[in-house]
């Protein structure tokens, strides 16, 4: 089942990104690199998609919640997200990053093999494609992260891909 | 065919309020302060106003698209962000169709995007490619 990790090799992942987690600070930007997520799923629930709708301007009325089939295209970044078994807190805390220094996206792109659906499950893996550090004019010092997330529906069928690039400010000028 | 090369899209626009700021902190788990606390922005020196979480800013991009492209399907979307949207923004997102190629029995066209706060600034730099069902 290419989209579902085992169980055996999520907690070997897992274990991993807590030993990373806990010795971050002494290790370099290269330990990061190839890092996989642990893995993990996401389900769209109709409540959400219309939320996720109305809060970006693309209103739909909640009487008619039950004809809608399809989820905003924005769940590709919500999913992957949420669903790779790493929330962002735990990204942040891998790489030993204080989230008061204001990370920001800085780059997203996505492909789409097909729609999603409400009421569907989806599965997330991925992995870190590199971390690496430089100066910016505006920002001073910062880290850069660049991560990978592949969507599968529950056959194991690719649905797309996100690639992340984060900016993350270390708060020295 | 309607669509041309070098036709310009249907502007879309948005209002970005606090409380859409504060929702979408709860749907993605993101705990960081800059899009929920003024005084964190402030003291990182990011400005006087809270900051849109990026995914609304993409998620604005692609309202865009479906409203000049109803019935149509996304299949690859690149974004930068080049500028920071904040609390009290008013988005415009405008754009033009650059390619228009065939593939099998669709029509899949290229479109540039620009998510805009005034003439001025640029907050996303977007190149999507859309699939049109003959």
């Amino acid at each position: 089942m290419e989209g579902k990790l085992t169980l055996a090799k999520s907690k070997k992942i897992y274990k991993k990104w807590q030993y990373l987690s806990k010795n971050s600070k002494d290790l370099s930007l290269d330990s990061f690199y190839g890092l996989e997520f642990p893995g993990g799923e996401f389900f769209i629930d109709k409540k959400s998609n219309l939320l996720v709708n109305n809060s970006t301007g693309n209103k739909l009325s909640g009487e008619n919640i039950n004809r809608i089939i399809q989820a905003h295209p924005i769940y590709f970044m919500i999913i992957t997200l949420r669903g790779s078994g790493a929330s962002i807190q735990d990204i942040f805390d891998l790489l030993n990053y204080d989230t008061k220094n204001g990370p920001m996206l800085g780059q997203c792109n996505m492909t789409f093999n097909t729609q999603l659906k409400v009421d569907c499950k989806y599965f997330v893996k991925g992995q870190i494609n590199s971390l690496i550090k430089k100066n910016s004019k505006k920002l001073g010092e910062i880290k850069i992260l660049d991560f990978s997330l592949t969507l599968f529906d529950v056959d194991s069928k690719n649905i797309g891909n996100v690639n992340y690039v984060w900016i993350l400010p270390l708060g020295k000028k | 065919m309607k669509y041309k090369i070098g036709d310009t899209l249907e502007n879309w626009s948005f209002s970005v309020i606090q409380e859409n700021m504060n929702l979408w902190a709860e749907i993605l788990d993101d705990p960081n302060p800059i899009h929920l606390d003024v005084d964190s922005v402030k003291s990182i020196g990011l400005g006087e106003k809270t900051i849109n979480q990026g995914h609304a800013n993409i998620a604005y991009i692609i309202n865009a698209i479906d409203q000049n492209f109803p019935d149509s399907e996304i299949i690859k979307l690149n974004n930068k962000m080049t500028d920071s949207i904040v609390e009290g923004d008013q988005v415009n997102v405008s754009g033009y169709i650059e390619n228009i190629s065939t593939k099998n029995d669709s029509t899949i066209i290229t479109c540039r995007l620009k998510l805009n706060v005034g003439q001025e600034k640029v907050s996303v730099i977007s190149e999507a490619d859309i699939l049109i069902n003959n």
